[in-house]
């Protein structure tokens, strides 16, 4: 490709603020390239994208944001843009920005997003594609009466009262365990031991609390999913032994968040630290941008109500995964589901990293966008830490999904893609394709649907997102992650 | 609604100021959510036509559903607060009392608040028809005053 400066012009139509972004290819990279600093940016923007990428890059206001973020107190390196990267609200979904702490650096709740810590889990059975196939239709039905979905209250686990959501808030995952509801060994493969430190639910409004209480263990709508699939494609074999998949082995994967509690504490605290932003002196373009000093009282607030948040995230995929255990073992005969890894895409964590040679506390924000450690580091359990950490892709509905592994020295503070990555309204998706048509494309593509919503099912069909192979393929080739194994859906389950 | 003239769409069209109707609402594409466009005579029929908006995209009610009533108010003045914590206790209500609003009635109070209530049927009763709203964002959110009445337009996380 020439070393050209490329004038990539958001698309106008009815969407507001039509947008030059200039990208200048960075020499001797792939597929990475450079916004320089103007304005108000105290860092360049850093977009990860392949030629076939590029254009739907710049198709919406995502690069906009991608300079936008680049203004934040105390943004260290570079505003980073995954390949999956799009237009979110405040942050693009699929950016990542790290914050020096000693510097000022700022936490802001939209650099986590609305739903905290929402996330992926894989579950691997000890079943052959083919030995599932005389039952999937059952354990497709099963899985249809037991995974709450859509729109109101109740989930697979029924949290007593306020003081027993405390403990949730407290001990995320792990909580889920004294219920039953899992193993020891579960945590040791989920992202923080499935119980992310600083929780402080005293943080967390009334308000909050109430829709949490009622949605513990539920997948919610939009694009959140559980989904059967198998392995079909290995491309490191070592990586793949050590996360406990082999060719044709049946996996769970389930994609959801912290519910309404997330959504409502990401509110209050976006709310307080408008009202706190004039106190640091601190002006955005974009207020779904609003942040505080990473150490000052509403950083903290939100840092803890955030926290407890993540374990409600962590908390529920467990429930839902003990009740995927349940239908397979009444379904199929096994239960023996063990978890490959627990990961989120919504969160904002504090690491140490080098920036200039020197080691730096920051805080990381990575909204739609997956923590990726590399092979040896401290926070790998033992059996992961020759291979790196599993991150685990979903593809849109009816296509592959991934499992990456983090790579050294990795990019973006350790950080990766989240998903395929939208490219497409959900009315310009239904105008396309009607419900009802995915639903026949995707049972003649042996792929069993289980939905809610007729209208949901085309608004998540997969005309509207990226090509995922080409998503992760570019996270392989700029040194964000390598590949470790694919995924093809069997039966999808969608609110 | 009374014998106001309505208008609604679900598309990419002219900009709301361009439209000769009092009031009436569209959706707007956005990638990953929903942007809401709302526009009326005052505030509270504005305020009433972008929850419509927000209602239509998550259900179908039928005529016959059973609805109570449920009070629906801010003290709020500021025209963005005041909308952003309408909308708020909607999604609130959604979640928590597992119920769908189907027909709103606000006023301005004398304290330059809304005030009113909105009539929601179970959830039960409901067909789901597309993703449920979970919050309302800051992201290009505006509500004015121009010369043909109230405009909005919100940024709902689905």
């Amino acid at each position: 490709m020439p070393r050209v400066d490329r004038r990539l012009k958001a698309a106008g139509g009815a969407r507001p603020v039509p947008t030059t972004v200039a990208l200048r290819e960075i020499p001797g990279m792939v597929d990475r390239w450079r916004i320089d600093p103007i304005g108000a940016m105290r860092v360049p923007g850093i977009v990860f994208a392949s030629d076939r990428l590029l254009p739907q890059v710049a198709e919406d206001e995502a690069l906009q944001q991608v300079v936008n973020v680049a203004a934040l107190p105390g943004i260290v390196e570079a505003s980073y843009a995954m390949p999956d990267v799009h237009w979110g609200y405040g942050f693009p979904i699929g950016g990542v920005a790290a914050t020096d702490v000693a510097s000022g650096g700022v936490v802001s709740p939209g650099g986590v997003g609305f739903d905290i810590s929402c996330g992926v889990r894989l579950l691997v059975s000890p079943l052959l594609s083919d030995e599932l196939a005389p039952r999937l239709e059952d354990v497709m039905d099963a899985l249809d009466v037991a995974i709450p979905r859509g729109l109101g209250r109740g989930g697979v686990w029924h949290l007593d009262d306020d003081r027993h959501l405390d403990v949730v808030l407290r001990e995320g995952a792990r909580a889920a365990l004294a219920a039953g509801l899992g193993t020891e060994r579960d945590l040791a493969r989920c992202e923080d031991d499935g119980n992310p430190s600083g929780s402080d639910p005293s943080q967390v409004s009334e308000r909050a609390r109430e829709r949490g209480l009622g949605q513990m263990g539920s997948l919610g709508s939009g694009n959140h999913f559980l989904e059967v699939q198998a392995v079909d494609q290995i491309y490191d074999a070592e990586a793949a032994r050590a996360f406990g998949l082999s060719l044709s082995q049946v996996c769970v994967m389930i994609h959801c968040g912290s519910r309404g509690l997330g959504h409502q504490i990401c509110s209050d605290h976006v709310r307080v630290m408008l009202g706190a932003m004039p106190r640091y002196g601190i002006a955005l373009v974009d207020p779904q941008l609003a942040c505080a000093p990473v150490d000052s009282p509403e950083g903290r607030a939100y840092r803890g109500a955030m926290a407890a948040a993540a374990n409600y995230g962590r908390a529920n995929r467990q429930a839902l995964s003990a009740a995927v255990r349940r239908v397979f073992q009444a379904a199929v005969g096994t239960g023996d589901l063990a978890l490959v890894y627990d990961v989120s895409h919504n969160l904002a964590k504090l690491e140490y990293h080098q920036v200039e040679g020197q080691a730096r506390l920051l805080c990381v924000h990575r909204k739609g966008a997956t923590r990726a450690l590399p092979p040896d580091h401290p926070d790998l359990p033992e059996d992961l830490r020759a291979v790196g950490q599993p991150v685990l892709v979903p593809g849109s509905m009816g296509t592959s999904s991934h499992v990456l592994a983090g790579v050294d020295p990795g990019g973006a503070f350790s950080s990766t893609c989240h998903g395929a990555g939208r490219t497409m309204s959900r009315h310009a998706a239904t105008r396309l394709v009607h419900g009802d048509e995915l639903r026949r494309q995707l049972e003649a593509a042996g792929i069993a649907v289980r939905a809610r919503s007729i209208r949901g099912l085309s608004e998540e069909a997969p005309i509207a997102y990226k090509d995922v192979d080409e998503v992760v393929a570019t996270c392989e080739h700029a040194g964000l992650a390598r590949r470790v194994a694919r995924l093809r859906p069997l039966g999808v389950v969608k609110g | 609604m009374g014998d106001l003239t309505r208008a609604h769409e679900t598309s990419t069209g002219p900009a709301a100021a361009d439209h000769d109707v009092v009031v009436g609402h569209r959706l707007v594409p956005h990638t990953a959510d929903c942007i809401i466009e709302a526009w009326g005579s005052d505030r509270p029929s504005c305020l009433m036509e972008a929850l419509y908006a927000l209602v239509e995209e998550l259900a179908e009610v039928p005529d016959t559903a059973a609805s109570r009533l449920m009070p629906l108010a801010t003290e709020l003045r500021g025209a963005n607060d005041a909308l952003v914590s309408l909308f708020e206790d909607v999604i609130y209500a959604l979640d928590v009392f597992s119920v769908v609003p189907v027909r709103f009635h606000l006023t301005e109070t004398e304290s330059g608040g809304i005030a009113g209530d909105m009539e929601v049927v179970p959830v039960e009763q409901a067909v789901l028809v597309g993703p449920v709203p979970k919050a309302v964002s800051y992201h290009g959110l505006s509500m004015i005053q121009g010369e043909g009445g109230w405009r909005c337009r919100v940024l709902i996380d689905v």
